[in-house]
């Protein structure tokens, strides 16, 4: 956790992302964030933006970190476009946090790392979305998942997408990777992490992003399953707290616009 | 008076599965004979329901006493010894999964059911779920809008519910399974083998919601035993992950989305008498919740069993939609084998 002996951060929230929700988010961290002087300069505040070509333009002003708000529409456009603004972004010493509905989620950072899928005979990432889901975009949220909660994908390869869902198969080292989504016109947007070895399984259920309803992380051996505590925080959330964290004390993001480009280098080859 | 049940195999699935499931039934069934082509087997076996016993398959069709016949023998015999019991005019005859090893002998069996009138019933037990049976009642047209279709089975040895379920005879003895798994002629062996031994368990239920397989595009046999397989047809797209660990935890599921209605069942696993799947179906209405109910899908085989003996209840399955079962299973693993064998699979 960052000191929060520093006056919180002035926030511009550009298009869509000045939206209620964006709003609560950013209330629950006062002493991180405050609301930038109503159109007033976005130079030396952090910028939310809602897509690349807002990402773009907001580099030119010279703010002080910017949260990219999803990846909508970006799986569209070329990886080069994603690693120039990268480059541009890393030469202009502004930080980019890369926000998603699961892969910045706590309960993935409190695994730290203790997810070993080495041994592991499958990983499955499987999704339920809205309707109007894009399934590149969908498939992105899920490597970045993939990629914070275990490592980066290799040899991704979609299989079938269309309107109602999609299929890929990847690997993560040698282990075999499903994944998959289904689009739903009833229930909310969630997400399942399973990873199955012949000795311990693991399970990450992520119930609707949009609220703090936590993840489940439950590991299961020969012992007994241990559920790890919950943390009443969105991926939203935590994806505020990661851009302070790299704006005040220069903190890696866990996910990063390099990331967002290997992924999506991933997709395209 | 109750109905009397002929055992045809004394294995561990009729020791520790339908066993207890009749004698659970009382009141309406009670075990006749048991045969098994080991003696002490069968005697062992039939002991413990007070049955009579022996190692022939003649004297148990030839038994007034037996009114209905169980064929839980190995997999090659299923078609013989189904078609000999309808021709011994039995009231009905169970055939164990799958109902044959080939699409032919699937079809003498219903020939003969179609000319002796014996109704003939597979040990599909989800489809005799109340839970599955429930959510058919409630779910619309759901079958005809399905577009994705997921089923899952992950599960711990068979052991560790069979050693709760009974007290077995004697320790059953698997082939060890051999060969290169890099191998893609073993691939293929591999996934067949676990379409027609794990998958085959769900695909009664897909194929309500993807009646014709068009494509199979990812046969991955898992180690040490599993598989992932991806189909489509009819603009519909399945999922199939089976995964048997070493350990204790246990999921079941089966998944359908669809444009008005989604469908969500976890079943309890085989052997143990652990009540019916519960079954979730979401509609513009709402959510609804079946199950679980006491009795389980093989408890649902053997009332219907009992009841189609008596005359009480017409055939749920026709014979005609058993066959397309079991051809759907044996395209499947054919495909996927295939698929395997040109090495594009996984």
């Amino acid at each position: 956790m960052t000191s929060t002996t520093l006056e919180p951060l002035p926030v511009t929230l550009s298009g869509s992302t000045d939206h209620p929700a964006v709003h609560a988010t950013l209330a629950s961290l006062p002493k991180y964030f405050r609301p930038a002087t109503p159109g007033g300069p976005t130079t030396g505040t952090v910028v939310a933006v809602p897509t690349l070509t807002a990402l773009r333009a907001a580099l030119d002003a010279r703010p002080t970190g910017i949260l990219l708000a999803g990846v909508a529409g970006v799986a569209a456009g070329g990886v080069a476009d994603v690693r120039e603004l990268a480059g541009r972004a890393a030469a202009a010493g502004v930080p980019v946090v890369v926000a998603g509905p699961w892969a910045l989620d706590p309960a993935v950072a409190a695994l730290a790392g203790a997810l070993d899928a080495e041994d592991a005979s499958l990983i499955e990432v499987t999704a339920t979305v809205p309707a109007g889901s894009s399934p590149p975009d969908v498939l992105l949220d899920q490597l970045a998942l993939l990629r914070t909660a275990i490592g980066p994908a290799r040899a991704v390869e979609v299989i079938q997408a269309d309107a109602h869902g999609h299929l890929a198969r990847a690997h993560v080292g040698d282990v075999p990777v499903h994944l998959a989504a289904a689009v739903s016109g009833l229930g909310t947007r969630r997400a399942r992490l399973d990873v199955l070895g012949p000795a311990v399984q693991w399970r990450l259920s992520f119930p609707d992003p949009a609220t703090a309803r936590p993840a489940t992380v439950a590991r299961t051996d020969a012992d007994g399953e241990r559920l790890l505590p919950t943390l009443y925080e969105s991926a939203y959330r935590a994806a505020w707290r990661h851009l302070h964290a790299a704006v005040t004390d220069g903190a890696t993001p866990p996910y990063s616009l390099h990331d967002l480009a290997d992924d999506l280098d991933l997709l395209h080859n | 008076m109750t109905v009397g049940v002929g055992f045809i195999g004394a294995g561990p699935v009729t020791q520790a599965i339908h066993l207890p499931a009749v004698a659970g039934l009382s009141d309406r069934l009670h075990v006749a004979r048991v045969m098994d082509v080991d003696e002490g087997t069968a005697a062992a076996v039939a002991a413990r329901a007070g049955a009579a016993h022996g190692t022939s398959v003649e004297e148990l069709l030839a038994d007034p006493a037996v009114e209905i016949v169980a064929v839980c023998s190995p997999h090659a015999f299923h078609a013989e010894q189904a078609e000999a019991a309808c021709a011994a005019g039995k009231k009905a005859v169970l055939v164990e999964k799958p109902l044959a090893t080939t699409l032919d002998d699937a079809r003498g069996i219903a020939k003969a059911a179609r000319d002796t009138g014996v109704p003939i019933v597979v040990g599909a037990m989800h489809t005799y779920d109340p839970a599955w049976l429930a959510a058919e009642r409630h779910w619309g047209d759901l079958p005809a809008t399905a577009r994705r279709i997921r089923s899952r089975i992950v599960l711990p040895p068979n052991a560790r519910f069979e050693t709760l379920a009974t007290q077995l005879h004697a320790e059953p003895v698997f082939p060890v399974r051999a060969g290169d798994p890099s191998d893609p002629a073993v691939r293929a062996a591999s996934i067949r083998g676990a379409v027609l031994g794990l998958a085959i368990h769900n695909l009664p239920l897909v194929r309500r919601f993807l009646p014709r397989v068009e494509r199979v595009d990812v046969a991955r046999p898992l180690s040490p035993f599993g598989y992932v397989l991806t189909f489509q047809g009819g603009g519909r797209t399945a999922e199939l992950i089976g995964y048997l660990h070493r350990g204790w935890r246990e999921e079941w599921s089966f998944e359908v989305w669809g444009d008005g209605g989604e469908l969500r069942l976890d079943f309890t696993p085989s052997y143990v008498r652990a009540g019916s799947a519960t079954a979730e179906l979401r509609t513009p209405t709402g959510l609804h919740t079946f199950g679980p109910h006491p009795d389980n899908g093989y408890t649902g085989e053997w009332q219907h069993l009992a009841a189609l003996a008596t005359g009480a209840e017409p055939l749920r399955y026709a014979a005609s939609d058993l066959v397309d079962d079991l051809a759907y299973a044996l395209d499947l693993a054919e495909r996927a084998a295939d698929l395997l064998l040109q090495g594009t699979a996984a």
